[in-house]
C-alpha cells in the first residue's frame, strides 16, 4: 500500500547470489530429471524444455545464471539425450549442429533476457527513488520536523535496499534516536552536500546480505545528492520565513516605538519646558507660576495614562492580564470613572444613564476602569471641544451593555474593524499610541464579552462593548455536559 | 505638638519628595528605606502615622504590616505603584489603613492622613452635632439638614449616613459598612448596600459622576467625602 505519509515502497529486490545459484543449476536440472525416465524421449521437445529452464534461470537469476544453464543444459542434452547415450560423445554430424545451435540460441535468449529485466528493474527504481524524493520533499516543506521527515526517509531507504540500519544526520537537525536496533560493524558513510556546502551524512548498515552493489552504491549517492538538495531547499525556506517574521516584527516595533516616543516625549517636553522655566525664568506672576504648574500636573497625569497602557500592552503580551473578578454594579464604576477624569472634560457635558434593569456584573473593577476611560478619552480628543458625550448602560438578565456616545466625525464604515488592531488611529491623526482600543477589546474579550462601534444615531460614533453577568456560564455546560456523559 | 510620620520606601526622589511636601505643612518626618529600619523606628520611635511603599528590599510591605499590627494598631496607609484590586484587598485585609497609588496628588495624600489621624484619635463618643458645608447631621436627635432643609431617611438610611459621615475620608469597605449598618450577620450583600447607598445619595441630591457628599471605590466601598467643617471638629482636640 502506498500512502502520501509513508516512505515504504514496493519493490523488487535485487536477487541474492544463493537464488542466482540455485536458479543457473535448478532449471536444467529440474528438465533432465523429468525427461530422463521418457523410454523414447522426442529431442525437439527436450530441446524446447530446456530452452525454457534456460528463460526461468535468466529471469529469476539473472546473466550468469542464464549462461551456466544454457551450458549445463547443453551438456546434458548431449549426455543423456543425443545418441551414443551416456557419452559426450555424438554419432551423428547433424546432432552435433542441432547441438551447437542449441547452445548459441539459449544462451542469446537468456542474455536478451537478463538485459530486459536489468532494464525493467532500473526503470522500477528511477520511478521508486522519484518517489521517494518526490515524498521527501513534499514531507520536508509540510512543516514536519526534519528530524521525523528524515528518520522516515531513513527507513525507506532500509526497506527498499533491504538495509539493517540507516541514520542520517545534517547539521541543522537534532540527532534522532535509531528506529531499528544499533546495527554492528562499521556504517558505510555517503557525504551529503549541496551547492558545495557540507550539510551532514548518511551511514548505512548493510548487514547480513554483505555488500551493496556499484548499482545499488550509485542509486543511494544520487539519492544522497537529491535529499541534500531538499534538505537545502528547507532549510533556506525556513530561513527565509524567519527573516520575514523579523521584518514583520521590526516593522509593528517600529511602528510602536515611534507611537510610544510621541507619546511619551510629548508630555515630558512639556513637563520639562514649564520646570525649567520656573527654575530659570525671571519673576513670574501669580497667574503665570499657577499656570505653569498646571501644565505640569496635567502633563503627569497624561503620561500616567500612557504608561498605565503600554503596562497594559506588556501584561497582554507576557500572557499576565489576568481579570480578578468581583460582582460589581456597572454604574458605580462608571461613576467612578467619569468622576476621576472629570479634570479633563473642560466644561463639556458628559451624562450617565443606567437602565434600572442593571444588574451585578462580575469584573475587574480596574481592568473596566481602563476600557472605560479609553473609551471616555477617545471621545473626548476626537470630537470637537463642548461637544456632549454619553454613557448608557442598559442590562438583562444575561450581562450588561455600556455604550459612549460622542458627536464627533464618527467612524467609516471600513475602518470599524481595525480600530481595535494595535496601532491603528482611524483616519485622525491626533497624538496616542493607537492602543487604547485594542487593549480595551482585549479586556473585554477576556471577560468573555465583545466590543464594536458603530454609528451615534444623533450623529457621531457609538463605541459598545457587552459584559455578561455570571461566572463563566460556558465552564459550567462544560462540566454539565461530562457529569450527563458519565452517568 | 507635631504629628510624627514615618514614610517608608526604597526610592530616594519620593522619599524626598513626601518628606519635604510633609515638612512644609508641619510633620515631623522619619525616613527609612527598606522594612526592618521601618519595624525598628516603629519599635523605638513614638509616631502617629505610617505612609508605607509595599514593593521594598527585604521585607516586603505585606510582611512590614502584618509584623507591625501584631504589637501596634498605628494607622497605615499604603502608597504603592500597585493599583490591582487584589493588591488593594490585600493590604486591606493585611492591617493597612487606607491605600493609595503612586502617583498622587499631595492633597489627595494629605486628605487621606487626616481621615486616618482623625479616626485614631476619635474612637471615643462622637460630636452631638455633625456639620458640612450644606449639611447637618444631629448625631442624638438623629436629625439630617440639607441646606437648612430636613431630610427624611428610613432609620437604614440613617445608621448608614452615621456610619459614614463619623469617618469623614476613610475608606469603608462593603464589609465594615454592612457590619456596621445591618449587623455583625452581614458582609457579602453588597448589592444590598449599593442600593441603600444609591438612594441616600438620591435624598442627599449627590451626582455620582461629580460627587459631593459619597464617593465609589468601585469593588472596594465607599468614603465620605467632606472633611467637618471647622467649627464642629475643633471642640474636643
Amino acid at each position: 500500500m502506498v500512502s502520501m505519509d509513508n516512505f515504504r515502497v514496493p519493490w523488487n529486490a535485487p536477487p541474492r547470489v544463493s537464488r542466482r545459484v540455485v536458479a543457473g543449476l535448478a532449471a536444467p536440472a529440474a528438465v533432465t530429471l523429468l525427461a530422463i525416465p521418457e523410454q523414447h524421449p522426442s529431442p525437439p521437445v527436450i530441446a524446447v524444455l530446456f530452452v525454457l529452464a534456460v528463460v526461468i534461470a535468466a529471469r529469476v537469476g539473472g546473466a550468469v545464471p542464464g549462461v551456466v544453464a544454457s551450458l549445463l543444459s547443453f551438456l546434458s542434452l548431449n549426455f543423456f539425450f543425443t545418441p551414443p547415450f551416456h557419452t559426450f560423445w555424438v554419432a551423428a554430424p547433424e546432432d552435433l549442429v542441432a547441438l551447437f545451435a542449441f547452445l548459441v540460441t539459449s544462451v542469446i535468449v537468456g542474455l536478451l533476457l537478463s538485459s530486459a529485466v536489468k532494464a525493467k528493474s532500473r526503470a522500477e527504481r528511477r520511478e521508486l527513488e522519484a518517489r521517494l524524493l518526490n515524498r521527501l520533499a513534499t514531507r520536508l516543506l509540510s512543516g514536519e520536523s526534519p528530524e521525523k521527515v528524515l528518520t522516515g526517509f531513513a527507513e525507506g531507504l532500509c526497506d527498499v535496499f533491504d538495509l539493517s540500519h540507516c541514520e542520517i544526520s545534517t547539521t541543522f537537525t537534532t540527532k534522532t534516536e535509531p528506529a531499528r536496533a544499533e546495527a554492528s560493524g562499521r556504517p558505510e558513510r555517503v557525504r551529503l552536500s549541496a551547492r558545495g556546502r557540507d550539510i551532514g551524512e548518511m551511514r548505512i548498515w548493510v548487514g547480513a546480505r554483505g555488500r551493496l552493489s556499484a548499482d545499488e552504491q550509485s542509486v543511494i549517492e544520487s539519492l544522497a545528492t537529491q535529499l541534500a538538495l531538499a534538505l537545502e531547499g528547507m532549510r533556506l525556506s525556513v530561513e527565509m520565513r524567519r527573516v520575514e517574521l523579523e521584518a514583520h516584527t521590526s516593522r509593528l516595533k517600529a511602528a510602536l516605538f515611534s507611537g510610544v516616543t510621541h507619546d511619551v516625549k510629548t508630555p515630558l517636553g512639556a513637563i520639562m519646558a514649564a520646570v525649567t522655566s520656573l527654575i530659570e525664568g525671571p519673576g513670574f506672576s501669580e497667574g503665570q507660576r499657577r499656570e505653569h504648574l498646571d501644565t505640569i500636573r496635567q502633563e503627569a497625569e497624561r503620561l500616567h495614562r500612557v504608561v498605565n497602557n503600554l503596562l497594559d500592552v506588556a501584561r497582554l503580551r507576557a500572557g499576565a492580564l489576568v481579570a480578578t473578578r468581583v460582582p460589581s454594579a456597572i454604574d458605580e464604576v462608571m461613576e467612578s470613572t467619569l468622576n476621576r477624569l472629570r479634570p479633563l472634560l473642560g466644561g463639556r457635558e458628559v451624562d450617565i444613564r443606567v437602565g434600572d434593569e442593571a444588574p451585578e456584573v462580575s469584573i475587574d473593577v480596574v481592568q473596566i476602569d481602563q476600557v472605560l476611560t479609553n473609551l471616555i478619552e477617545n471621545a473626548i480628543k476626537f470630537t470637537p471641544p463642548r461637544s456632549p458625550v454619553s454613557l448608557v448602560a442598559v442590562g438583562n438578565a444575561d450581562g450588561v451593555r455600556v455604550t459612549v456616545f460622542d458627536r464627533g466625525p464618527g467612524i467609516p464604515k471600513e475602518d470599524r474593524g481595525r480600530i481595535f488592531e494595535p496601532f491603528e488611529r482611524g483616519r485622525v491623526s491626533v497624538s496616542g499610541t493607537g492602543l487604547g482600543l485594542a487593549i480595551s477589546n482585549a479586556i473585554v474579550v477576556g471577560h468573555g464579552g465583545r466590543m464594536w462601534v458603530s454609528d451615534n444615531p444623533l450623529g457621531g460614533a457609538a463605541f459598545t462593548f457587552e459584559l455578561p453577568c455570571g461566572v463563566e456560564p460556558s465552564s459550567q455546560e462544560v462540566s454539565d455536559a461530562g457529569e450527563s456523559a458519565r452517568r | 505638638m507635631r504629628e510624627r510620620v514615618l514614610v517608608v520606601d526604597d526610592d530616594s526622589q519620593m522619599l524626598k519628595a513626601v518628606t519635604n511636601a510633609l515638612s512644609a505643612r508641619g510633620y515631623e518626618v522619619l525616613k527609612a528605606g527598606n522594612g526592618e529600619t521601618a519595624l525598628s523606628l516603629a519599635a523605638v520611635e513614638d509616631l502617629d502615622l505610617v505612609l508605607l511603599d509595599l514593593g521594598l528590599p527585604g521585607i516586603e510591605g505585606h510582611e512590614v504590616i502584618g509584623r507591625l499590627r501584631a504589637w501596634s494598631d498605628l494607622p497605615v496607609i499604603i502608597i504603592s505603584v500597585r493599583d490591582s484590586q487584589e493588591e488593594k484587598v490585600a493590604a486591606l485585609d493585611a492591617g493597612a489603613d487606607d491605600f493609595i497609588t503612586k502617583p498622587f496628588g499631595m492633597k489627595e495624600l494629605l486628605a487621606r492622613m487626616r481621615a486616618v489621624r482623625r479616626r485614631a484619635v476619635d474612637e471615643g463618643e462622637p460630636e452631638p452635632v455633625l456639620r458640612f458645608e450644606g449639611l447637618e447631621i444631629h448625631l442624638l436627635k438623629k436629625l439630617v439638614k440639607l441646606e437648612g432643609e430636613p431630610v427624611h431617611l428610613t432609620p437604614t438610611e440613617y445608621r448608614l449616613l452615621e456610619a459614614m459621615a463619623t469617618n469623614p475620608g476613610k475608606l469603608l469597605t462593603h464589609t465594615w459598612l454592612l457590619q456596621k449598618v445591618w449587623g455583625p450577620g452581614y458582609g457579602t450583600e453588597s448589592n444590598y448596600l449599593r442600593l441603600f447607598v444609591r438612594q441616600l445619595r438620591r435624598k442627599l441630591a449627590d451626582t455620582p459622576s461629580a460627587p459631593r457628599w459619597i464617593t465609589t471605590e468601585p469593588g472596594l466601598g465607599y468614603r465620605w467625602l467632606p472633611e467637618p467643617a471647622p467649627d464642629s471638629s475643633g471642640a474636643s482636640h
